[in-house]
């Protein structure tokens, strides 16, 4: 088989940790093509780390236009999710995106879409679910160990691990704090271990009382308070 | 110390249990049981004998209330009985103690509560669990600030398969639910207290009855009927108070969990706490603490939560003070849980008022 070529939008955290390991860890099928990012340093890094001789790029259109790219991964801030995935499906790219799909359910529409209209595979980074433990407790799911399941828990939650990043803290590049950036790994964990019920209404609170808050322990590095307009807590009360 | 004539109406497990030893263990303190009323001849028969008492007995709550005079009454009924022998005594100038829940419904303890202001009589809900040892020391931590402002909790009284063999509890007629107002309100009524009874507003809530109804499911608190079960098996809620804070709330007599749980988890901007551990998880001077107490044990004596219920309760009547559990508060969880039922109904969030 031709070997699939794939290229990066964001090679921050997650495409260093996770997506470009990965794609080199399946070398017999795919090859790296491409990288993009806006800091020029991070392109550098993420080359000299994997030795990938591989052009990089700060626009991902240009990117897009100038390669030949046959699956992109989208490791971008999530606000980015939709204007990256966008391109790259309008480009017949199939894509990965990282979680969460985007940082509105209008936006996850129109991503939606645009798969359909291209044609084009749009997989969402929800990594979750392919852990053994969560793989096993779904063939238990599926088997009908648990019968009806009529109510479920879902709890991502912190002591003081808070992102000290503004990719994480700040409104417009985020979406949203934990809900957005942890709590979504086990919401979709729930909402696939029940098989994607239908939500019909959800009642729900958020609050922030340490992020915004100066001389706060940060075990994942010290945060800039006046940068945090996300919550720092979420919960939620969701019917189906 | 001035005497003081106890009457208990319903002489079931739980007066038996912890009332009228309650009672007893403070006769040195003029505490006196001059009377019991129950509707069912054997259950007097056996009281009298389980505690050596030679005390009329009744049938009929009213007659006793008329023939005796009582100061004080112990209402050990089920729970659609609460209120009318509640009403009774206090029309009858009784003090009352009151098992938990208050009521069936807010309606009914509001006529309690009202009742209790008419007739210049003390009026205290049995939630017990405010008087463990673990309780205090965390209220005491809240009440110095050391969680500062709280503004979640969770509350669980969840039970793997404690359907009640016994006595009314899977009758939604006779207790007005399952396992949400016998066993959820001990944990609600808890939290509520240690929030320092925040006003709701509203409540997202669901109940199932999974369990109840089938045949051949394990029973380890006895085996039940379960053409006679009407009552949820579980119950959650989701409820928003006027200060900004939010209470989520889970209850069952039977679900497919590990153990039993009775726990309350408060998340305050200085401290958390896990109640019953107990621990506070805190921050201070550029550390992360866990503080957990030292050197807190209960009173070597049965029930003891119980116990200083009712020494608190019987103070409160001879030294006219405070009752530590006023109905007022109960009325305020019971509205909480009407509103669970009733947006479990609906699949509406229901506003409270």
């Amino acid at each position: 088989m031709k070997k699939l070529r794939a290229a990066l939008i964001g090679s921050g955290g997650i495409a260093n940790i996770c997506h470009v390991p990965g794609y080199l860890n399946v070398a017999d099928r795919v090859e790296i093509v491409a990288l993009c990012d806006i800091r020029p340093e991070a392109i550098e890094r993420t080359r000299e780390r994997f030795a990938l001789n591989v052009p990089g790029y700060a626009d991902f259109r240009k990117m897009l236009r100038s390669e030949k790219i046959d699956v992109v991964s989208v490791c971008t801030p999530n606000s980015v999710h939709k204007p990256a995935t966008l391109a790259a499906l309008n480009a017949k790219c199939h894509v990965l995106c990282e979680k969460p799909i985007a940082t509105s359910a209008a936006d996850a529409r129109a991503m939606i879409r645009a798969a359909k209209k291209n044609r084009k595979q749009l997989m969402i980074g929800q990594s979750g679910r392919y852990h053994e433990k969560p793989r096993a407790v779904k063939r238990a799911v599926d088997a009908g160990m648990l019968g009806d399941i009529y109510y479920a828990r879902a709890h991502a939650i912190r002591r003081r691990e808070v992102p000290a990043r503004d990719t994480f803290l700040k409104k417009d590049l985020a979406g949203g704090g934990p809900m957005y950036d942890i709590g979504v790994h086990m919401l979709d964990m729930a909402l696939w271990q029940m098989g994607f019920p239908k939500p019909v209404t959800a009642t729900g609170v958020t609050t922030t009382k340490f992020g915004n808050k100066h001389g706060v322990i940060g075990t994942w590095g010290q945060w800039d308070p006046k940068m945090f307009e996300v919550e720092d807590f979420a919960a939620a009360f969701v019917r189906f | 110390m001035k005497k003081l004539r106890i009457g208990i109406i319903g002489t079931g497990a739980i007066a038996n249990n912890v009332h009228i030893p309650g009672y007893l263990r403070l006769a040195d303190e003029g505490v006196e049981i001059v009377a019991l009323c129950d509707i069912l001849p054997e259950a007097l028969e056996s009281t009298l004998e389980l505690h050596g008492l030679d005390v009329p007995t009744y049938a009929n709550f009213r007659t006793m209330l008329r023939k005796e005079k009582l100061h004080a009454v112990g209402v050990c009924t089920p729970n659609n009985v609460h209120a009318p022998a509640s009403i009774a005594a206090l029309k009858a100038g009784c003090h009352v103690l009151c098992e938990k829940p208050i009521a069936k419904t807010a309606g009914e303890a509001r006529r309690m509560v009202d009742a209790a202001k008419k007739y210049r009589r003390k009026l205290q809900i049995g939630q017990h669990q405010r008087f463990q040892i673990k309780s205090q020391a965390v209220k005491r931590a809240v009440d110095a600030g050391m969680l500062g402002e709280i503004y979640f909790a969770r509350a669980h009284s969840l039970r793997r398969r404690g359907i009640p063999g016994w006595g009314n509890f899977i009758s939604k007629e006779i207790q007005g639910g399952g396992p949400l107002v016998d066993i959820g309100v001990h944990i609600l009524d808890l939290v509520m207290h240690l929030m320092g009874f925040p006003k709701p507003v509203s409540v997202s809530g669901c109940t199932y009855t999974k369990f109840g109804r089938k045949k051949g499911v394990i029973g380890l608190m006895g085996q039940w009927d379960v053409k006679q079960y009407t009552v949820e098996d579980f119950a959650a809620g989701l409820v928003r108070f006027a200060n900004g804070a939010t209470l989520s709330l889970e209850a069952s007599f039977a679900s497919n969990i590990e153990d039993n749980v009775f726990n309350a988890w408060l998340l305050g901007t200085k401290g958390g706490v896990d109640v019953f551990k107990p621990a506070l998880y805190t921050e201070d001077a550029g550390t992360l603490w866990d503080l957990t107490p030292y050197g807190l044990a209960e009173p070597r004596i049965k029930h003891p939560a119980h116990c200083r219920e009712i020494e608190l309760f019987v103070e409160a009547v001879q030294k006219n003070k405070p009752v530590p559990v006023p109905g007022k508060e109960c009325l305020i969880t019971q509205k909480i849980i009407d509103a669970v039922y009733k947006s479990a109904e609906t699949g509406k969030e229901v506003r409270i008022h």
